[in-house]
C-alpha cells in the first residue's frame, strides 16, 4: 500500500463522507471508492461501514487510524524539512511571530534580519501552536510565549515580558474594573484550548490558575484560534487569559480585556529546533541573544530560576 | 512522493551507488535514477552529488534521509498493524467500571465492542468508587469510569460524560423520611449528615455539580467506600445521595432508596491516562462514545452541560 492510499484512508475517516473526502483529495468519488476497496482488500478487513449518509469507520479502521496519522505526519515532516532547505538556499527565513507582538521587539528583530540580507516571511499561530510549529519545522524559528511546552527545543533568555489580560463577556460585573486579580475570577471556568495537554496556552493559562480555583471546562469545545477564543468568551463558555496586546488587534464590542495584575507576565523567547539546518540560524540566534541581553528586566522577569532551567536544557 | 522513491533514495545512499541499489530493487539503473530525480523535483532539493563513478549524498540529502527513513518506518508499522488487525491479534484493553457498574450501558458497549472491535480483547473489572485515578496511574486498567469530578490529577484526562443517572436518597428504614415517596432537600432534618465518598476534600462528584453549596446547608461526613456508606445509612448515622446504579447493586435490609427531588443527575465519564497512545485504547473509547450517542438517554452530555450552566441550576 502506498502513501496515497493511507492518506485517502485518513481523509475518509475524518470526513465520514465519500463526496467530501474525494473533493478534498481532488479526485473523483468512484476513484476514492476504488482506492479504499483496494486498501481494504490489501489489509483484509473492512475499514468503513457504508451508510446512507456516508462512511463510518469500523473498529478495525479506528485501530489503524492512529498509525495512518503517524505515517502521514512523517511525510509532512519530510516535506517541511525540504521546504526549509529550499528557503535556506534562497536566503529566506520563515519566522513564527506572536499575533499580538507585531510591533516593538518583533519589528526590531525582523529589521535586524533584513539588514543582514535575509528575506523574512512571517506567520502567526494560535498560542498553543507556536512551539509545535517549531517542533514540526513548519517555521525555521519563532518567537514564542513562555511558559510553554518546549521539550526538545532550544530557547533563549526572554526578549520581552508580555502582560496578560483576562477576557470577560462585556456584561460581566468585573468587565469594567481597571484591573483584575486572580481572586476576582476564582471558581470561574476557563475556555479550554486545543493542543496537547501541556502546550503553551494550557500551561500559561491554566496550571497556575487551577491552584487559584479556576477549572478548565472539559465539556466545551476546545478552541484553536483567537477568533474562537473570543467567540467562546462572548458566548459565556468561560473566561480566558491572553496576552493583553491582543486588545489592539482583536477589538470586539462583546468582549472586555481586563489587565491581570497579580500574575507573572508571559515571556517572549526565541525558539528553534536543535536539528534545524537553516543557514541563517546562527545569525538568527545571535540577533535574538543580543535583543535578550538588552531587554530591560521588567516586572515579573525575576522568575529567572525557572527560565534558566529551561535554557540550560 | 511514494514508498518506492523513498526506498530507492535510502538504498542508493546506503550503497553509494545507483547501480547496486537498482540491482537490489530488481529494476534498471536508469529507471531508479529517474525515480530519484522525480523525488528531487518534488522536494525541490538535490539529494545526490553525482560523479562519473559513484553517487554521494548531498548536504541536503544527508539532512533529509532521516526523514525519509522515518516515513518508511511509520509506513512499515502501519502495514504491520494492519496485519495484526486482520489476523485478529491486537492488544488487551482493561476497562474498569465504577463499583456498581455501567448498568444497561455495559451491555450496549460490550455488544458494540464485540461487533465492531473483534480484534481487541476487552477485560472488564470493578473497583470501589473514587479509586479510578489510582487504578489508571498504577496501570491496573487502561480505561476507567468516574462519577464526574473536576479534580483529575496530572497524567489522566476525563472524557465527555457518557451516561446520566438519576440520583436517589439512601435512608435508614427506621428514619421518618422512609415514609415519604419523594424527598426534597428541606425535608432533611437539620442535624442529619450527608454521607459521601471524598466529601471532606470536596472530591465527590456531588460537589462539582451541586447547584447549591450543600456543605453550607448540611453537615457532611466522609466515608471511604460504598459498603461503609451503606452500613452507616442502615444505622441511621446519615443519608446518602447515590446514583441509581448504586441502588441497583447495593441492597441492605435496613436501607431504602427514595427519589430525591433536589439532586442533579449523576454523570459518568470515561477516564484514561494522558500518555496512552495505544490505538486499541482509543478505539475502545471511540466505540464507547459512539454507543452512548446512539442511546435514547444520549442526553447525558447535554444534561451535564445544563446542570453546570447557571441557568440550568
Amino acid at each position: 500500500m502506498d502513501l496515497r492510499q493511507i492518506q485517502l484512508f485518513d481523509l475518509l475517516a475524518e470526513h465520514c463522507h465519500y463526496g467530501r473526502a474525494a473533493t478534498e483529495a481532488g479526485i473523483a468519488q468512484p476513484a476514492l471508492s476504488q482506492h479504499i476497496l483496494h486498501l481494504e482488500h490489501e489489509v483484509r478487513c473492512r475499514l468503513f461501514e457504508r451508510t446512507a449518509s456516508g462512511a463510518q469507520v469500523t473498529g478495525a479502521g479506528a485501530l489503524l487510524r492512529d498509525s495512518a496519522r503517524k505515517t502521514l505526519a512523517a511525510v509532512a515532516d519530510l516535506h517541511s524539512a525540504a521546504a526549509g532547505l529550499r528557503r535556506s538556499a534562497a536566503g529566506v527565513v520563515r519566522l513564527g511571530i506572536p499575533l499580538e507582538a507585531q510591533s516593538g521587539v518583533v519589528s526590531t528583530f525582523v529589521d535586524a534580519l533584513i539588514a543582514r540580507g535575509f528575506a523574512v516571511e512571517t506567520e502567526t499561530r494560535f498560542l498553543t501552536e507556536e512551539a509545535d510549529a517549531v517542533r514540526r519545522r513548519a517555521v525555521d524559528a519563532a518567537l514564542i510565549h513562555l511558559p510553554a511546552e518546549v521539550d526538545g527545543l532550544r530557547v533563549t533568555e526572554p526578549l520581552a515580558a508580555v502582560p496578560l489580560a483576562v477576557l470577560l463577556p462585556v456584561d460581566d460585573p468585573h468587565a469594567s474594573l481597571p484591573s483584575i486579580g486572580l481572586a476576582d475570577v476564582v471558581n470561574r471556568e476557563v475556555v479550554p484550548l486545543a493542543g496537547r495537554p501541556a502546550s503553551a496556552g494550557e500551561a500559561v493559562l491554566t496550571d497556575e490558575y487551577r491552584t487559584a480555583g479556576l477549572v478548565t471546562r472539559e465539556d466545551a469545545e476546545r478552541v484553536r484560534s483567537y477568533e474562537q477564543l473570543l467567540d467562546a468568551v462572548a458566548a459565556g463558555v468561560g473566561v480566558a487569559f491572553a496576552p493583553a496586546g491582543l486588545e489592539q488587534l482583536m477589538v470586539r464590542r462583546d468582549v472586555a480585556y481586563v489587565p491581570l495584575r497579580d500574575c507573572d507576565p508571559a515571556r517572549l523567547v526565541f525558539a528553534w529546533h536543535p536539528d534545524q539546518h537553516h543557514l541563517a540560524l546562527g545569525q538568527l540566534v545571535t540577533v535574538a541573544r543580543q535583543l535578550a541581553a538588552s531587554a530591560m528586566p521588567g516586572e515579573g522577569m525575576d522568575r529567572a530560576p525557572v527560565l534558566a532551567e529551561v535554557c540550560a536544557s | 512522493m511514494n514508498v518506492r522513491q523513498l526506498e530507492y533514495f535510502v538504498n542508493a545512499a546506503h550503497e553509494g551507488s545507483f547501480a547496486r541499489a537498482a540491482e537490489i530493487a530488481h529494476i534498471g539503473r536508469a529507471a531508479l535514477s529517474q525515480q530519484i530525480r522525480h523525488l528531487e523535483l518534488e522536494l525541490g532539493v538535490t539529494l545526490f552529488e553525482r560523479t562519473a563513478h559513484s553517487v554521494e549524498l548531498s548536504r541536503d540529502g544527508e539532512i533529509l534521509i532521516s526523514g525519509a527513513r522515518q516515513v518508511l518506518a511509520r509506513r512499515r508499522e502501519f502495514v504491520e498493524m494492519a496485519r495484526h488487525v486482520s489476523e485478529g491479534r491486537l492488544g488487551v484493553v482493561r476497562v474498569n467500571e465504577v463499583s456498581h457498574g455501567l448498568g444497561s450501558l455495559h451491555d450496549d458497549v460490550d455488544r458494540a465492542l464485540f461487533e465492531t472491535l473483534p480484534h481487541v480483547e476487552v477485560r472488564w473489572s470493578r473497583t470501589a468508587w473514587l479509586d479510578p485515578f489510582a487504578t489508571l496511574l498504577s496501570h491496573a486498567a487502561d480505561i476507567c469510569f468516574i462519577r464526574r469530578s473536576d479534580n483529575a490529577p496530572p497524567g489522566v484526562s476525563i472524557g465527555r460524560a457518557c451516561l446520566a443517572e438519576a440520583r436517589l436518597l439512601a435512608v435508614s428504614a427506621r428514619n421518618g423520611l422512609a415514609a415519604l415517596d419523594d424527598v426534597a432537600i428541606d425535608d432533611l432534618p437539620a442535624g442529619l449528615p450527608i454521607l459521601g465518598c471524598g466529601v471532606a476534600d470536596r472530591r465527590g462528584d456531588l460537589w462539582g455539580l451541586w447547584p447549591l453549596d450543600l456543605t453550607a446547608h448540611r453537615p457532611t461526613v466522609s466515608v471511604p467506600d460504598s459498603a461503609t456508606l451503606l452500613t452507616k445509612v442502615a444505622l441511621d448515622e446519615g443519608v446518602g445521595l447515590v446514583p441509581q446504579g448504586f441502588a441497583a447493586d447495593y441492597r441492605h435490609p435496613r436501607v431504602v432508596y427514595r427519589t430525591f427531588l433536589d439532586a442533579p443527575a449523576s454523570f459518568l465519564s470515561p477516564v484514561r491516562r494522558n500518555d496512552d497512545s495505544d490505538a486499541a485504547v482509543r478505539a475502545v473509547l471511540e466505540v464507547i462514545a459512539r454507543t452512548c450517542s446512539k442511546r435514547p438517554d444520549a442526553g447525558g452530555q447535554q444534561w451535564y452541560a445544563e446542570a453546570r450552566s447557571p441557568a440550568g441550576g
